[in-house]
């Protein structure tokens, strides 16, 4: 056998000896930029000799030519023209450029399979790294929603942001907002950590499956779109290298002053406004129930002689220069900044290839809390026979999230907001104490001084107080491939993801909760001037662990036969995955960080409480819980494609779970999808030169959505021990609906892809999607005994929408100029609802909603009747008639006496980047864009502004006196305040407006050095970039100032610059 | 290679159709199975035991509020105080007493229908007499409870004419809502704790658990808001003769040492702990000052009950001991009224005044106490009513007591001043069936109480 091989060898070595003195070779390989994955089929023509070749499927070539050197050109769809000179006997690497704008890419991932986009029938968008890369920032996830076509970003201020991903992908599939989440898929499976676990530099691409064809085969929680990640991956052939990402990210400090806020001096003219009401008598007669303002506090120093009339005004006034939020901009905010650093490190030799990447994020956040990142990631695929391939690939995730200092708006009292004036230090920076809890006065003397110290000061309390989050997470894959023969391959995959997540709330015994409640709990003997402290003088540790383990295992065929002008790319599989969650939770009372020790307390007696008297328990979080979903799936698909013009596809999947009480036969949901393209533009027939590509593409498909918390029987759950009688106590969770199903996708999609004139590509698609079963809230008579609603199968919903995508080339000289538009429409409709609420208040205002008629996020108000012009009360109508019955108005209205706004989601939306490319200087920059919707703004409401001292500035614009109703619409301070009234001033139609608006999201300059030359030699790239984020809105359609995007504080602009270095 | 392929596929299908997909999704869930999974339902103390209607206590003469707390307040803590005919309780009403109560129902229904479906583990008759006797328990105080605030004075004789409440019976929520008549309503509440009392042990785990005694004690006060006297003095007598302890205010045990209540908690005289929903005009309430004056000096609830008038701090004869409500159960103080009244009622003067004065001597401070005595079986009830109203002040019985009271003639007549505006609930006023909450009568058409 040795010796074969040794013949073989040097007859070979003497048949190219021969061959180098006969021709003149030149041989190389054409690799593409980025990834450095070979080019095939890579077009090379050489100047002055005729003929073209092609690189072969490793992206090589050798070419006889005269000489002993050439120019050559090389050409291949999607990157740009190289030429340059090649000298026989010495082998050149050709890169290739993507060239600019080009949009369509080669390969899609579906999380199952790469699937070559000439062939794909489904919509399909992708985001590459260097898009993504535009923008910096430590979470991949908030940079999408900005960029992707076919994807919009929420509003605060719509029902469910707090929910899913912050963005929809093709409007929402669901009426339920805990399940609108899109489906997160990385490298190939579904991802269940948290997803600012996943670190921007390690991403290849994010690949957006927007129709039932792409996404059907995702099954069962596929409805609301899914985002496939993949992460950068070892590959064949590649070359040894280095790359070292770093870049700094500094943001500027919010502005509290663009929040809407009644002013100090208004703030304190209401308190004493309240003070002669006698309002605040309760909080001095019962020192223990709260605190009053400081204003009442002089007010009733002036009444009680204390101090003078002349003395009380002027303390008065001089707290009507203040404002807090001042206090809070000096002592807390700073600018943040975030720091990011990555490496990676691949190469390849012989049968094995591997990846070892590593990142590192630091940042300090705007109140001076902690968030670092560290992930490492492994990749090694190895190929030890000619048809086995096995791969295992690992990331790790460990962060850590710590407190800083209290954020605007988190100093409260127990009554509600701090009076604007307060301030946290005096002339000197020393901290001042705020009556947070009790009444000033109350505790100084409650304990005759023998408890602990009982005030709060806000300029230290925060220092004691350490809420901190660790987590860390791995997702580890291990995969076999199998080539049985050239177009069979069977690929198995085992995943296994582990997440644990710790957090500790720690307040040392000098925070003031800690203090506070060992104060309650002590037991003071005034004779011998003892004190017996129930909770000991320690710390306090609250901590919740959570953890979580999935584990899936995968098997699939694939089988992608050729022959003739026919092709077959089909994969058959099965799935089966389980998801595991554990949490514990608990308190340690006189825990001690530095020994970790903790003194045990009783918690199962009652004690009195110092300050109310009652007989309560020692407080403590304990709980445990456990949840476990399991699915068993079986999917496939399969694509024929005729001469490649002609494919057809279809996928089919079926899914069962253990959702409690569903019926066996209930739990086997099959989803499938249909899809047919057509390259016009490889007809025979097909002449129209302006426009060399053209392709239809049409699909039909369900997918599915499910909320595993629904069940069809009754369950109980239970809350916790009862501490009297030492048995679990609980409640009825889900009340027994035998015929609630899942929610089912039906989507169309129909798209165009082309080029004109070489110039502009893009894709043109119009989707139609109808929704039925959707989970809602069936209302329930009260009397029933389970609330008011319970969840059933409401209605349908349709969705429609237009997703156009266009790439231009504007100048292609030493000037590159291209244009990016995404425009993109998105509307629904609810077709059918079982039933309407009776009451228009129900209705009114901003809601998830099911009007047949009217979108899912319809707006309705109140008519408005204006201010009544002696009272200043807003009016509205009953039966046709001016009223002021708020009563009436609220619960005697009907759907049909309420106005249509709008919609509270945008129907158009999208984003325009631009991008200037000159020698090795780049500039893009991008704005997003939304209309057609509206949003209800904030207004004063004199209920929380009396409870709770919070009000808007809009109290100034007030009706004040008879006439002022000619300028105004926000109603007159009435006292005592009826909140009927003003929740029908907030449901009214005043206060809509337009939520039209375009932002300037990001503008980004690169710098390409020329490495490999000169003193950058040891360098294969270096580039430079400086990022400018979240520029800020440029138009609104609102008059009133008002990012509509935005409840609160408007995110801060912020500015990155970095280096990307390639060895 | 066809074998490992349908190996494959059968290893597949084998994990796929086996018991991967019977397990239970979150272990804290369960559908109800055994006694353990029904009895965990009734142990949420901080339902079951801490819902009870707060306008029984607002809506009666026992306290005054100021127009200034009212305004502080809200609206609607002053419709309830002002008896509004339209607008008692807010129209979100599952945070209300109607929602609230009925979802104590729809647990006892629930409970009482899976009864007979769980799991039975040998010697567990005990425990499923008493699960079951707990559920019925439940229901019957709902029903009770919502007696007293949406229907009328019960008379036996315009009782099957006179709306009741909506009787639900199963747990089935698609069962429309329909009124019964008054009697139907009382019918129920009596079988309900007449067979609870066969069922429940005379000891219970912990006082927020129903018991024999307690459902004798409900029974008894049923029975005297219907008038029916005998029935009510069976039943007083049959409580009594297994929990007749009482506590005394001298000190020992149940008096708290310090602190701002002047009781423990679960001290002796408590049958059944429960608790009215917090309102915030407890805080700001002061007691009734002619029901304040009545209390002699000598008298230890004057001062263990309130701190004086002024400055206005809240009760502390709070038989809970917790703050920000009143407690509203079953104490056995209640239960030796009801039974010194019956005696009166049937002329059993003497017995009546022992009774009376067998608690009203631990009531008093330790030797001042002169034992009552009366002429007439008269004077001896008007004494054992006034005692009644000092005695268990505060406790949502005095809204029943002002209804059956003016029935018999009593003319009670209720008279609020806010600063002048002068509010009025005549007796048997139609009022005193508070109206059902809007939202209510627009889902299901029943038929508002009338005005």
């Amino acid at each position: 056998m040795k010796s074969k091989i040794l013949v073989l060898f040097f007859l070979f070595a003497a048949l190219s000896l021969v061959a180098q003195q006969t021709e003149t070779k030149i041989t190389g390989q054409v690799i593409s930029e980025g990834d450095e994955n070979p080019l095939p089929g890579a077009t090379i023509s050489i100047k002055g000799q005729s003929g073209a070749f092609t690189t072969d499927k490793d992206g090589l070539f050798s070419i006889a030519i005269k000489g002993t050197s050439a120019v050559i050109t090389v050409t291949h769809i999607g990157y740009q023209k190289r030429t340059l000179q090649a000298v026989v006997g010495t082998p050149i690497t050709i890169v290739m450029q993507k060239a600019e704008g080009e949009m369509d890419e080669v390969v899609v991932s579906t999380g199952f399979e790469q699937l070559p986009k000439e062939r794909a029938t489904g919509s399909f968008t992708q985001i590459r790294t260097k898009q993504l890369n535009e923008q910096v920032g430590t979470d991949v996830i908030r940079r999408l929603g900005t960029i992707t076509n076919g994807v919009v970003t929420h509003s605060q201020r719509n029902p469910g942001t707090s929910w899913g991903m912050g963005f929809d992908i093709r409007g929402i599939s669901s009426m339920t907002t805990q399940i609108l989440r899109p489906l997160v898929v990385l490298d190939n499976f579904e991802y269940h950590g948290e997803i600012n676990n996943i670190n921007p530099n390690d991403i290849e691409s994010v690949t957006f499956l927007k129709d039932a064809a792409a996404g059907s085969i995702w099954g069962a929680k596929a409805a609301n779109g899914v985002i496939v990640i993949t992460t950068k991956k070892a590959k064949a052939n590649q070359k040894q290298n280095l790359d070292f990402t770093s870049n700094i990210t500094i943001g500027a400090k919010p502005d509290l002053f663009y929040l809407k806020q009644i002013s100090t001096t208004d703030k304190i003219d209401v308190e004493e406004f309240l003070y002669d009401k006698r309002y605040y008598d309760f909080y001095f007669d019962l020192p223990m129930y709260g605190p009053a303002p400081e204003v009442a506090h002089i007010r009733r120093s002036m009444e009680k002689g204390q101090i003078s009339e002349q003395e009380g005004r002027s303390q008065i006034d001089a707290l009507r220069n203040l404002d807090v939020r001042n206090e809070y901009e000096n002592y807390f905010y700073r600018n943040y900044v975030n720091q990011q650093y990555a490496l990676s490190l691949k190469g390849s030799s012989g049968t094995s290839s591997w990846l070892i990447a590593g990142g590192y994020d630091r940042n300090l956040t705007e109140v001076s809390g902690r968030y670092n990142r560290k992930n490492a990631r492994f990749d090694l695929h190895i190929r030890p026979l000619r048809k086995l391939g096995l791969n295992i690939s690992t990331y790790y995730t460990e962060s850590m999230q710590l407190s800083g200092k209290p954020y605007y708006g988190t100093i409260n009292t127990i009554s509600g907001a701090i009076s604007p004036y307060t301030r946290f230090a005096d002339e000197n920076g020393n901290p001042l104490p705020l009556y947070n809890k009790y009444n000033k006065g109350y505790i100084d003397t409650l304990g005759n001084g023998l408890l602990l110290d009982w005030l709060y000061y806000p300029l230290e309390d925060y220092k004691h107080v350490k809420d901190q989050t660790r987590i860390q997470d791995l997702n580890m894959v291990f995969g076999l491939n199998y080539r049985f023969t050239k177009s069979l391959q069977l690929d198995l995959k085992y995943r296994y993801e582990q997440q644990m997540s710790v957090s500790n709330l720690y307040q040392d015994v000098e925070s003031f909760y800690a203090r506070d409640l060992i104060n309650r709990f002590s037991q003071i003997n005034y004779t011998n001037r003892t004190v017996k402290n129930i909770i000991p003088v320690g710390g306090i540790l609250d901590r919740t662990s959570a953890g979580l383990l999935a584990q899936n295992f995968r098997g699939q065929l694939s089988y992608h036969p050729s022959w003739k002008k026919h092709s077959l790319a089909s994969i058959l599989g099965t799935e089966i995955s389980e998801k595991e969650t554990d949490s514990h939770q608990f308190t340690s009372y006189g825990y001690n960080e530095n020994v970790l020790t903790q003194v045990p307390v009783d918690f199962t007696s009652i004690y009195p409480n110092l300050v109310t008297g009652g007989y309560e328990y020692i407080p403590r979080t304990f709980s445990f819980g456990k949840t476990n979903n399991r699915f068993v799936s079986f999917f496939g698909n399969a694509s024929y494609t005729y001469d490649q013009r002609y494919t057809l596809s279809i996928s089919a999947r079926r899914d069962a779970s253990n959702i409690f009480g569903l019926k066996t036969n209930d739990k086997w949901k099959p989803l499938w999808s249909v899809g047919g393209a057509w390259q016009i533009s490889k007809e025979d027939f097909y002449k129209l030169d302006w426009l060399p590509m053209l392709r239809l593409r049409m699909t039909y498909g369900l997918q599915g959505n499910l909320d595993p918390s629904k069940t069809a029987v009754i369950t109980l759950q239970t809350n916790g021990i009862n501490l009297y009688t030492g048995t679990p106590y609980g409640q009825v969770k889900t009340y027994p609906n035998p015929e609630l199903t899942w929610e089912q996708t039906a989507m169309w999609n129909i798209g165009v892809d082309f080029n004109l004139l070489k110039r502009i590509s893009g894709s043109i698609e119009y989707y139609r999607k109808n929704i039925t079963d959707l989970y809602g809230e069936r209302q329930v008579d009260p009397t029933a005994g389970i609330g008011r609603a319970i969840v059933a199968n409401m209605g349908s919903m349709k969705g429609s929408g237009l997703d156009i995508h266009l790439n231009s080339i504007n100048i292609d000289r030493r000037l590159v100029w291209t244009t990016d538009l995404i425009f993109n429409t998105n509307k629904n409709e609810i077709i059918r609802y079982r039933e309407t609420p009776l009451l228009a208040n129900a209705i009114a205002g901003a809601g998830v909603l099911g009007i047949p008629g009217y979108p899912a996020f319809g707006y309705f108000a109140f008519p408005w009747a204006g201010l009544d012009p002696n009272t200043g009360a807003p009016r509205g109508y009953v039966k046709g008639a001016v009223s002021t019955d708020y009563a009436k108005i609220l619960n005697e209205s009907s759907v049909s006496d309420l106005k249509y706004i709008g919609t509270l989601s945008p129907k158009y939306f999208g984003s325009l980047g631009n991008k200037f490319r000159y020698r090795n200087i780049s500039l893009s920059f991008r704005f997003v864009y939304k209309f057609g919707h509206w949003f209800r703004k904030e207004s004063i409401n004199y209920d929380p502004l009396v409870r709770q001292g919070r009000g808007h500035s809009d109290f100034a614009k007030r009706w004040q006196q008879p006439g002022d109703e000619q300028f105004t619409n926000v109603p007159s301070f009435r006292y005592p305040v009826d909140t009927r009234s003003e929740s029908f001033y907030n449901l009214s139609e005043v206060l809509a407006e337009r939520a039209d608006h375009i932002r300037f999201q990001y503008l980004n300059l690169g710098y390409n050095v020329e490495a490999g030359k000169g003193r950058l030699k040891t360098f294969r790239s270096f580039e430079l970039y400086a990022v400018l984020n979240d520029i800020g809105i440029v138009w609104r359609a609102n008059k009133a100032g008002i990012d509509p995007d935005y409840t609160g504080l408007v995110r801060p602009r912020n500015f990155s610059f970095g280096a990307k270095i390639g060895f | 290679m066809r074998k490992i392929m349908s190996m494959f596929c059968f290893l597949i299908l084998l994990a796929g159709c086996s018991k991967f997909l019977d397990k239970k999704p979150n272990q804290s869930l369960s559908v109800p199975d055994d006694l353990s999974d029904l009895q965990m339902l009734m142990d949420e103390v901080n339902k079951i035991n801490g819902e009870d209607p707060n306008a029984l206590i607002m809506a009666a003469d026992e306290m005054y509020i100021s127009l200034q707390a009212l305004d502080a307040v809200g609206y609607l803590e002053k419709e309830m105080y002002t008896w509004d005919p339209d607008e008692v309780f807010m129209v979100d009403s599952d945070r209300w007493v109607w929602g609230i109560k009925y979802s104590h129902i729809f647990r006892a229904n629930l409970i009482l229908e899976n009864l007979d479906r769980i799991k039975r583990k040998p010697g567990d008759e005990a425990e499923w007499k008493n699960v079951k006797g707990q559920a019925l328990f439940l229901r019957a105080r709902s029903y009770f409870l919502l007696a007293n605030i949406f229907t009328l004075q019960y008379d036996p004789a315009t009782a099957s004419t006179t709306l009741g409440l909506p009787l639900r019976l199963e747990a089935d929520f698609n069962q429309p809502t329909r009124r019964h008549t008054l009697q139907q309503t009382y019918d129920r509440i009596i079988a309900d704790l007449k067979e609870a009392i066969e069922l429940l042990p005379d000891r219970p785990l912990v006082v927020l658990r129903s018991s024999k005694p307690a459902a004798q004690a409900l029974l008894a006060r049923v029975y005297m808001s219907m008038r029916d006297y005998e029935n009510c003095l069976k039943y007083a007598n049959d409580c009594l003769a297994i929990k007749d302890d009482l506590i005394d205010y001298n000190g020992g045990e149940g008096i708290a040492q310090g602190g701002t209540y002047a009781f423990t908690r679960f001290h002796p005289e408590v049958i059944f702990e429960s608790l009215a929903l917090p309102a915030s005009s407890f805080y700001y309430a002061t007691v009734d000052s002619v029901l304040y004056d009545s209390y002699n000096d000598d008298d230890l609830r004057k001062t263990m009950f309130f701190a004086g008038r002024s400055p206005i701090v809240p009760f502390k004869g709070n038989y809970a001991s917790t703050a920000g409500s009143h407690f509203s159960g079953h104490a056995t103080d209640e239960v030796f009224l009801m039974r010194a009244e019956c005696l009166a009622r049937k002329g059993q003067t003497a017995a009546a005044l022992t009774d009376l004065n067998h608690l009203l001597v631990r009531r008093w401070k330790t030797g001042t106490f002169v034992p009552f005595t009366a002429a007439t079986a008269e004077e001896a009830l008007d004494l054992i009513l006034l005692e009644r109203r000092k005695e268990l002040v505060f406790r949502g019985v005095r809204w029943m007591d002002l209804k059956r009271l003016n029935k018999e003639g009593r003319n009670i007549e209720l008279v609020r001043n806010l600063d002048g505006q002068i509010y009025r609930l005549a007796p048997n006023d139609l009022r005193y069936a508070m109206a059902i909450p809007k939202d209510i009568i627009q889902m299901t058409g029943i038929a508002q109480n009338p005005r």
